[in-house]
């Protein structure tokens, strides 16, 4: 059975993409779900949070990252990789008999939908057909790993890149993590239609699309309000990612393997809680 | 040192209600007067519950209206402190029960009508 595929996206940065993404791989992974976490942003953070700083150094000068994957398709010069030959396999520092592998990204990735725009626009391609090819070869690449996962998550970047549409287009569920303020509220409207017509396409229907309320402060009204209002407007988790320390305190890389619960202290069971709710509403039970 | 100021300050003014029974009386009236208020703001803030302006409003206007009728002033005053929507204070001081209702009808309609455009963005 192919893994199933899904983006972790908004528009707006600093809402708890890249947490949401490693905190659920990990979880995941700790309860025996074989998860890919694909780093689509060039800021890398979901990268140095589950492989730290120096194997992601050591990564970069081996060529093992998704801009040397992806550049075989725009530099021809470029040697032919394997999606398998670039992955950072046992990623995260949590304890435990897991498979938890990533494809990593580096700030260089930016480049890479540069020159394809350059390159392709000049062949005549538009940038919706520049999205689809890479969401074909994205694909493509999953294809030929699909035995080995039950779940590819992609971390996209804030802002829509052709990379983020090409996940966005290839994904079987969508969720939007989302602080509950106006601002961060916004960032799901900006690509809302887009994931919509993206679903429906392909015969989806809108369940597929679900917003996760993160850094939520039980005692401020103003989350209270937006919260239920987020409620009333779309799919919502009921699970709901406090703003923590601990949660915050977990984006550091830690060189001994720790716990889910000494990472997450007591974040950890709402951390599991949403988890559940992820696996029940991905169908990954 | 700021502890032993305070209590400093607490005596003198405990001292004078014991001595002076006019200002004693004083304060009994402006801490009553507190108590009485801040229950009555409790009581209201418990009565309105969960009721959320802007979703009942995107069930219906009128409705929503009617159901604003049913309120009192200060259980009205309660949702406009609660989700802050009088923030240039264009409330301020007396002001009657229908222009609350007036006010809170007003700004849910603006947003509302802001977020349905947002949903053609």
């Amino acid at each position: 059975m192919p893994p199933r595929t899904v983006s972790v996206v908004n528009m707006k940065g600093g809402v708890g993409k890249s947490t949401t993404v490693a905190s659920l791989a990990e979880t995941l992974a700790v309860e025996g779900v074989r998860v890919l976490v694909i780093d689509l942003d060039p800021q890398s953070n979901v990268s140095m949070m589950l492989a730290g700083p120096e194997r992601w150094v050591e990564l970069r000068q081996k060529g093992k990252t998704i801009d040397d994957y992806f550049n075989q398709f725009v530099q021809t010069d470029s040697h032919p990789k394997f999606l398998r030959d670039c992955l950072a396999y046992e990623v995260g520092d949590v304890s435990g008999e897991m498979r938890l592998d990533l494809l990593i990204s580096t700030p260089e990735f930016r480049y890479i939908e540069r020159h394809a725009l350059e390159k392709w626009v000049k062949q005549a391609f538009d940038v919706r057909q520049i999205g689809n090819r890479f969401a074909k070869l994205t694909q493509a690449a999953i294809d030929s790993v699909q035995d080995s996962y039950d779940l590819v998550l992609f971390d996209c970047p804030p802002g829509i890149s052709i990379f983020a549409e090409a996940a966005i287009e290839l994904s079987e569920f969508i969720v939007i993590p989302t602080i509950p303020d106006y601002i961060s509220r916004l960032g799901i409207f900006s690509f809302r239609k887009r994931a919509l017509r993206s679903m429906e396409q392909r015969r989806f229907t809108e369940d597929r699309i679900w917003t996760l309320i993160t850094k939520y402060e039980a005692s401020n009204t103003l989350h209270q309000s937006e919260a239920a209002l987020l409620k009333d407007q779309f799919n919502v988790f009921e699970t709901r990612i406090p703003q923590t320390e601990q949660i915050a305190r977990a984006a550091e890389w830690f060189d001994a393997k720790r716990t889910l619960d000494q990472k997450y202290g007591e974040a950890t069971n709402v951390i599991r809680r949403f988890a559940g709710e992820f696996r029940e509403k991905v169908g990954l039970i | 040192m700021i502890d032993k100021t305070l209590a400093g300050v607490f005596k003198v003014v405990t001292d004078e209600a014991a001595a002076n029974p006019a200002f004693g009386k004083r304060m009994e009236d402006v801490l009553a007067k507190f108590a009485r208020d801040y229950a009555e703001k409790q009581v209201a803030e418990r009565r309105i519950g969960d009721f959320h302006p802007f979703i009942e409003y995107r069930k219906g206007a009128e409705a929503f209206e009617a159901q604003l009728t049913k309120l009192d002033a200060k259980e009205l005053r309660a949702i406009i402190d609660r989700h802050k929507l009088d923030p240039a204070l264009a409330l301020k001081g007396k002001v009657s029960k229908k222009a609350l209702a007036s006010h809170i009808v007003e700004v849910a309609r603006k947003r509302s009508e802001r977020d349905a455009k947002l949903f053609e963005y």
